[in-house]
């Protein structure tokens, strides 16, 4: 058999394998149609928070082919910031309509550029001094870093869940909980205006550029280093708003919640093809909504099985995303 | 005639398997109560000389490799304990025969758990052949995610409860040497293992460890070995040269994942228990960092790695804590110890990103100088005896053959003898003679008449003069 023979039974057996997981999910919903729609906003809601740090994943990637195993615990930071601010500003679930919705601004705000500076001084410290070494050297220098926020974190706040006053509440309007639309309200134009930034702004094409050659980039008159550290402080913003949303919708956090969700949006990003933002975002969506099924209809302790089986399955069928160019030998 | 110092470095590996011999008798005259922890260490040095072979040779960057501990581990869960109740098996188990269960010998249990392991080792890797680079990294993270799961939910799968959940399996059996006529025979305590009893355990890991030594540096240089290391460098190349890429790399996960069974077994059946929970995703990490902190691809590298590494976790943090609790001061360093690891782990690749040992190849990668006159013909480490444990100069075909260039200045001629360790009156000014093939009956003792991937005729200036 020829390769490419090789790659049209490969592709056909996962789009069989597409259609049977569409196939069911339709069974599934045409029965009870009620959880299936409560399933789908919780998964969307999962969804945003996800592609928030796919974003930072990928872009970082794109620019420096890092997995910047850090990025998970700057997501945990930013919920424990939050968390902190609201406990210590005496906010609580009882408190008036409008000092939440100030705290909740003001946090996010906080939290993002809290966030965005930890991100960059982690490129400073660890990634900037080794740009030229060979690529496993900062991929060890991420998980020193992960592992750092991770014990700080552990140290500030307890080794144990830390509950967060529950300030949206569980109300719904029309039958989305108010917690999607909260989410939602604040995704959307986080991720409209990352999209504009990118491709409309010179700084944006100053990025884009640099992911696609960096030496040609800095002939061109970009500042690399200046654009790399933007890329993390962007990524940083996103990661920190996705941060308070988390606390705000579980109503609790822990230090290492990053880790599961930081591999849960890694996973999104390889899904939607790495480097692409839109894939990212669409990873993300993708991963929220299999985990909001898997959690209703195979079971929630088999979501983490669920999840990492079909980022095999994609590797191996598509190795270069859903959105990704076809372009196999990517170092 | 190779110096003294080269003599003593040839044999290292003989005065060390002596030292960690004797070790038991020096630590419990001076009362160390360095036994426990050295247990576990020694089970992330059989762990890192395993994942070595799959990153540090092949190049396949593994970030689940505590799956395949996972599955060693269990393997002597469910063959030498009372988890299957409803059948009785024994053999050579030495316990009475009307005991549920399945119950094997231990020593039965390591071939099998090997051979288990490496089948998984190349179902798992199977999938991630076209993949380079990270991505090859998160598939195998993926894996290293699933299989502590299934197990974890494995009390329920279609109605059998494979691996009793979060529970775990405990009440393994005690690996016996001859039951009672062992103890007779080598002292009490050595017939039948007990969990107290850490001197037998210990010199079990030492063997394991010797095996998994010498399983790694014969491979090194082995054909396979060096297919590895050819694919590591330069996948296409390596493919090109006729190398096939596929087999050699399934052949690295699948030896790769047997050394992690083996120290899965070891591990599992002296703890005398299992729990899903205690095969996280740190275990992969702390062992690939042991990996990469000792030097990738270096044998030598990997074990001191791993000794530093997890000497940290499980040695010195406690003794810090109780030290300091000694002077009375309440800090306990354990619990700061992903804080401790993360800026060793930051600091070591700032400053020496290719390991306390780099391979002598991998160095080469590292220097940014353009190596030294004998090294610039063989660029990308392919030459030589690799910097792993002593240097023996390559057996060069005797007698003339060799084209050679004269004119050199005795300087270049003696700096040449130094790059190659010989002394300055073997490297000798050859009359400009035509190029010649090599006879057929030039024979390179340790590679088989030729095979020789370090062919020297290419270098041009040298000629060494028969010892």
């Amino acid at each position: 058999m020829s390769a490419a023979q090789k790659q049209v039974v490969i592709d056909r057996t996962g789009q069989l394998f597409g259609c049977f997981v569409l196939l069911s999910l339709f069974i599934v919903a045409a029965k009870d149609p009620a959880t299936f729609v409560g399933q789908t906003t919780i998964g969307i809601t999962n969804g945003a928070l996800l592609a928030l740090i796919a974003l930072g994943y990928t872009m970082v990637y794109g620019i420096i082919e890092l997995i910047n195993f850090a990025h998970a615990d700057v997501f945990m930071m930013g919920s424990m910031l939050g968390m902190q601010l609201i406990v210590s500003m005496g906010v609580s679930a009882q408190s008036g309509v409008f000092a939440k919705g100030a705290i909740i601004v003001v946090g996010l705000v906080i939290c993002m550029v809290a966030c965005a500076l930890i991100n960059v001084a982690i490129e400073k410290i660890a990634y900037k001094p080794l740009r030229n070494a060979p690529p496993l050297a900062p991929l060890i220098t991420a998980i020193g870093m992960s592992f750092i926020l991770a014990n700080l974190a552990q140290k500030i706040w307890g080794p144990s869940q830390v509950s967060v006053p529950d300030l949206i509440g569980n109300g719904s309007i029309a039958g989305v909980r108010i917690k999607d639309i909260v989410v939602i309200m604040v995704t959307a134009p986080l991720l409209v205006g990352l999209t504009w930034f990118v491709t409309n702004t010179r700084q944006g094409k100053a990025m884009r550029a640099t992911a696609q050659d960096q030496g040609a980039a800095a002939i061109m008159g970009i500042d690399v280093n200046r654009t790399i550290s933007l890329t993390f402080l962007l990524g940083g913003l996103l990661a920190g708003a996705s941060g308070v949303l988390y606390a705000l919708v579980n109503t609790t956090t822990v230090w290492n919640a990053g880790f599961k969700n930081g591999l849960f949006a890694f996973t999104a990003a390889v899904l939607g093809g790495i480097g692409n933002l839109r894939g990212a975002v669409i990873g993300a969506l993708l991963i929220g909504l299999i985990q909001a099924y898997s959690a209703a209809y195979v079971g929630d302790r088999w979501t983490d099985v669920v999840i990492f089986s079909i980022l095999v399955m994609v590797l191996v069928f598509r190795p270069t995303g859903l959105l990704g160019e076809q372009e196999i030998t990517r170092a | 005639m190779p110096t003294v110092r080269e003599r003593l470095g040839r044999h290292a590996p003989l005065f060390v398997l002596a030292f960690a011999l004797i070790f038991p008798l020096i630590e419990g005259s001076l009362g160390l109560g360095m036994m426990n922890p050295l247990l576990r260490i020694l089970t992330s040095v059989m762990l890192a000389m395993g994942l070595n072979i799959v990153v540090g040779f092949a190049g396949l960057l593994d970030l689940g490799y505590v799956a395949f501990w996972a599955i060693g581990a269990y393997c002597v869960g469910w063959m030498a304990s009372g988890h299957f109740s409803t059948i009785k098996v024994h053999v050579m188990s030495g316990l009475p025969e009307a005991i549920p269960g399945i119950h094997l010998s231990i020593w039965l249990i390591f071939p099998i758990a090997a051979v288990l392991t490496a089948v998984f080792g190349v179902l798992l890797g199977a999938p991630t052949l076209r993949l380079r680079g990270d991505y090859l990294a998160i598939v195998t993270l993926g894996f290293g995610e699933i299989i502590p799961k299934v197990f974890q939910n494995g009390d329920d799968i279609g109605g059998h409860n494979l691996t009793n959940g979060t529970a775990g399996i405990s009440g393994l059996d005690a690996p016996q040497l001859g039951g009672a006529t062992g103890d007779a025979m080598l002292g009490l305590g050595w017939g039948t293992w007990g969990p107290l009893n850490l001197l037998p355990w210990y010199y079990l890991a030492i063997a394991l460890c010797v095996l998994c030594y010498y399983v790694s540096v014969t491979m090194q240089w082995s054909k396979l070995g060096r297919a590895w290391m050819a694919i590591r460098e330069d996948e296409t190349a390596a493919s090109a040269m006729g190398i096939h890429c596929v087999n050699a790399k399934l052949w690295a996960y699948g030896i790769g994942a047997s050394l992690g069974g083996l120290a899965g077994v070891y591990h599992g059946a002296r703890i005398g228990s299992i729990f899903p929970s205690s095969f996280q995703f740190y275990i992969s990490i702390a062992v690939l960092c042991a990996v990469i902190i000792g030097g990738m691809g270096n044998v030598w590298g990997a074990i001191v790695g791993a000794f530093v590494v997890e000497g940290l976790n499980f040695w010195l943090l406690p003794s810090l804590t109780s030290w300091a609790a000694a002077v009375g001061l309440d800090i306990d360093f354990s619990s700061w110890n992903m804080l401790i690891f993360g800026v060793l782990l930051v600091v070591m690749m700032l400053y020496r990103p290719q390991g306390i040992f780099p391979s002598k190849s991998r160095k080469l990668v590292f220097d940014d100088e353009p190596g030294r006159p004998g090294d610039q013909h063989y660029p990308g480490g392919m030459h030589g005896p690799d910097g792993d444990g002593p240097h023996t100069p390559m057996p060069s075909p005797p007698g003339p053959g060799i084209p050679a260039t004269p004119g050199i200045p005795a300087q270049e001629l003696a700096d040449v003898a130094a790059s190659h360790r010989l002394a300055p009156e073997r490297v000798v000014q050859q009359p400009a003679a035509p190029a010649r093939p090599l006879p057929a009956s030039v024979r390179f003792p340790r590679y088989g008449a030729g095979s020789n991937p370090f062919d020297r005729r290419a270098d041009p200036d040298i000629e060494v003069a028969p010892a």
